[in-house]
């Protein structure tokens, strides 16, 4: 990792998680089950740049541009999406338990991605109407956590949790119905996260408003700050608690919904990056939000190239992100509890 | 404020998805004829351009190994498929009849019909089979690596017919797939043509169990609902639509006189006449009384969902559901028949044996008396 003085020079930090995210994304090219020499694999770059004598084959190329290139820039996309959001939500519901899935969104896009499944083969009408119940839980939470005019994060952290209990026993639902030989193994697959469907179409459908949500979130992230010490200091400060949380809550709702409706869902990044960007940079939302998106890029690319290159078969990226997750996480855990450098 | 919230949520709601919209063209890349091409048109009505003169095959739909070997006489080509099938094959008895089939990759899919494309595009193959009714996420990143797909849709006999035809076309085996074609629709139209006259009050009542114990079982709209329809039998599920779990009460209210037990399953019909699975109770049902319990042969396929063997299949169902009606030839005789002119393999007795199961199913039955 880096020296811990250099945590605290930003421009030095944002140097080097933008180098060793370009260095993830170059690598992760050249890694995969179909053998491509680096040498080819760099021409195959290159020659998108410069024009270059082809010398590799055309199998090469479509693996390379068609099979790795839309999956790593889609992981890089929602790993840092989810990342971001993570530690948008922890700050502003002052709650480290809290995951971006916590507002029952996740759950409610999954559900519309489904039955969109369930009805037709069409993957962007499961896109669409994954999203569209992304939208529809979020409403549901707002409208059930709503008390005396206010909506207390507490209570909708709590409606949260009931719309995404609500939600998830429709999945079961739903996967309780369908037919066992013809649509439940791409249910179950999809419903566990993964990437093998990532094309450039899709890219380009979630990419923009991901960004523009992102780019908000980043810009709000002083104001993170201010929300995350209590509404009663946020008024005093000047800033509207209420407005400023909603609309944080509607980019990171944005994010989900649209990570959700081209990879499914994909847990505990969302949960863990911002941990473990907070042990190493402390809790500071100005560097932590930033900080998150790149961490979570990161782990969400290295995640999807074990996925799909350790063994033959493709392993469902959740599962992978869940165990390695969470060991990963222990290990963070127990170092920053002996030094007891948790929080600070 | 919360109106405020609603209105924002849907116009950003609005916004994307109207952006989405704009944004998502549907792809025309349909491959111009080349030299050295032939098209071919699958169930998603796409026109697919393979190579003339295929060599290498992987498919990820379970019955189609065993149905491209029987079109093609010889197993060569397939290089790769469904684990699944992999293991019906060295189960049955297709891997004694086509050995070669045994060495097929199956480790580039797990489960369910994702397969992982680099894996697969390291077996180079000429054309891929891939169920087209399963999203076309796992259709979609095969087509863009370059490999030509073909989409096939399960459920009904002309779904079955269609898969002859296509591969026939794959194959250019047109005139044997139409062989088989021609000999399943006679076989159909000879069972209908006997069964028309059997009043519904004849028609035994039939529960078919494709997942063993777990009391899963299958209404209208399966194949397998259509075929008990066809052999003079009521499906006692048939009011149910598509797959359903089923309760215990259900099945002893539904009280079938037999009971099929499927081969995605292991269990046998010991299990079920001596009640001996915990939580159920079967000894009150007539099938049971009457040990009418029969487990379902598997063949080159499973003999329970759409295969090329289906026509034995009904004649076995019909001989079981109505011994009196005659047919030409025994079952014996005519799977002998099949496995001689489709397959070019002479079954020994104790294979046609085990293809029926005979050690399971009920000894007093004539086609494994006579052994």
């Amino acid at each position: 990792m880096v020296p811990k003085q250099l945590m605290h020079n930003e421009k030095i930090l944002a140097f080097f998680f933008f180098f060793s995210l370009a260095g993830i994304f170059l690598i992760s090219l050249c890694i995969g089950r179909y053998p491509v020499p680096f040498s080819h694999a760099a021409g195959i770059i290159a020659s998108k740049f410069f024009s270059i004598r082809q010398f590799w084959a055309e199998e090469e190329e479509a693996v390379i541009l068609f099979l790795r290139l839309p999956r790593i820039l889609l992981g890089l996309l929602i790993g840092a999406g989810l990342g971001i959001s993570g530690a948008a939500f922890q700050g502003i519901f002052r709650n480290p338990l809290v995951s971006p899935h916590i507002l029952g969104v996740a759950a409610g896009a999954g559900f519309g991605g489904i039955l969109a499944m369930l009805v037709s083969n069409n993957s962007f009408l499961v896109m669409v109407s994954a999203f569209a119940f992304g939208i529809v839980s979020i409403s549901l939470t707002s409208i059930v956590g709503r008390v005396r005019k206010t909506s207390h994060p507490l209570a909708l952290v709590l409606s949260g949790i009931v719309v995404g209990a609500f939600f998830t026993a429709l999945i079961s639902l739903l996967k309780f119905v369908a037919d066992p030989v013809d649509r439940l193994p791409s249910i179950v697959f999809w419903l566990m996260g993964n990437l093998a469907g990532a094309s450039f179409a899709k890219f380009s459908i979630v990419s923009v408003p991901i960004l523009v949500a992102m780019t908000l979130l980043v810009l709000l992230r002083w104001r993170i700050n201010i929300l995350s010490l209590g509404d009663e200091e946020a008024r005093t400060l000047g800033t509207n608690p209420e407005k400023l949380r909603w609309l944080i809550i509607l980019c990171v709702t944005v994010i989900v919904a649209l990570s959700v409706s081209v990879s499914g869902i994909i847990g505990w990044v969302g949960l863990v990056i911002p941990h473990i960007a907070r042990f190493a940079a402390g809790a500071n939302h100005r560097i932590l939000l930033p900080l998150s998106a790149y961490m979570g890029a990161g782990y969400l690319v290295i995640m999807d190239d074990i996925a799909r290159s350790l063994t033959p078969a493709e392993i469902p990226l959740g599962i992978l992100t869940a165990i390695i997750g969470a060991v990963v996480f222990a290990a963070v855990l127990k170092h920053a509890f002996q030094k007891n450098t948790y929080g600070n | 404020m919360q109106t405020k919230i609603l209105i924002l949520t849907g116009f950003i709601a609005l916004a994307t998805a109207g952006y989405m919209v704009r944004r998502h063209t549907a792809p025309t890349s349909e491959s111009a004829p080349e030299q050295n091409k032939t098209i071919v048109t699958d169930q998603r009505g796409k026109r697919v351009a393979i190579p003339k003169n295929v060599e290498r095959i992987v498919t990820l739909p379970m019955p189609a190994p065993s149905l491209l070997f029987a079109l093609d006489g010889t197993a060569d080509r397939i290089v790769g498929m469904h684990p699944s099938s992999l293991a019906v094959t060295t189960e049955g008895i297709l891997g004694t009849i086509a050995p070669e089939l045994k060495s097929a990759k199956a480790d580039f899919v797990q489960g369910g019909f994702q397969p992982n494309v680099e894996e697969l595009l390291k077996l180079r193959p000429d054309v891929v089979f891939q169920w087209a009714d399963k999203g076309e996420d796992i259709l979609a990143p095969m087509e863009r690596a370059g490999i030509p797909v073909i989409g096939l849709t399960y459920g009904t006999q002309e779904d079955l017919e269609a898969w002859m035809r296509i591969m026939g076309d794959v194959l250019e085996k047109k005139e044997r797939a139409e062989e088989f074609i021609r000999f399943h629709q006679s076989a159909l139209q000879t069972i209908k043509e006997k069964v028309s006259e059997i009043p519904d009050s004849q028609k035994p009542k039939v529960l078919y169990l494709p997942y063993g114990a777990e009391l899963k079982t299958t209404g209208s709209g399966t194949y397998n609902d259509l075929y008990f329809d066809w052999t003079g039998a009521l499906n006692v599920a048939h009011d149910l639509a598509g797959w359903q779990t089923v309760t215990m009460e259900q099945i002893v209210s539904w009280n079938p006189d037999i009971i099929y037990i499927g081969n995605f399953s292991t269990l046998m019909p010991e299990e079920i006449l001596s009640d001996a699975i915990d939580g159920q109770y079967w000894s009150s049902i007539s099938a049971v009384k009457n040990r009418r319990v029969y487990k379902i042969p598997l063949g080159a396929y499973r003999w329970d969902p759409p295969n090329q063997e289906s026509p034995l299949m009904w004649q076995w169902l019909l001989s079981i559901q109505h011994p009196e009606i005659g047919f030409s030839g025994t079952l014996r005789g005519n799977i002998r028949d099949f496995y001689a002119q489709f397959y070019g393999y002479s079954l020994s007795n104790g294979e046609i044996d085990s293809i029926l199961v005979c050690e399971s199913n009920n000894k007093t039955l004539p086609w494994c008396r006579n052994n």
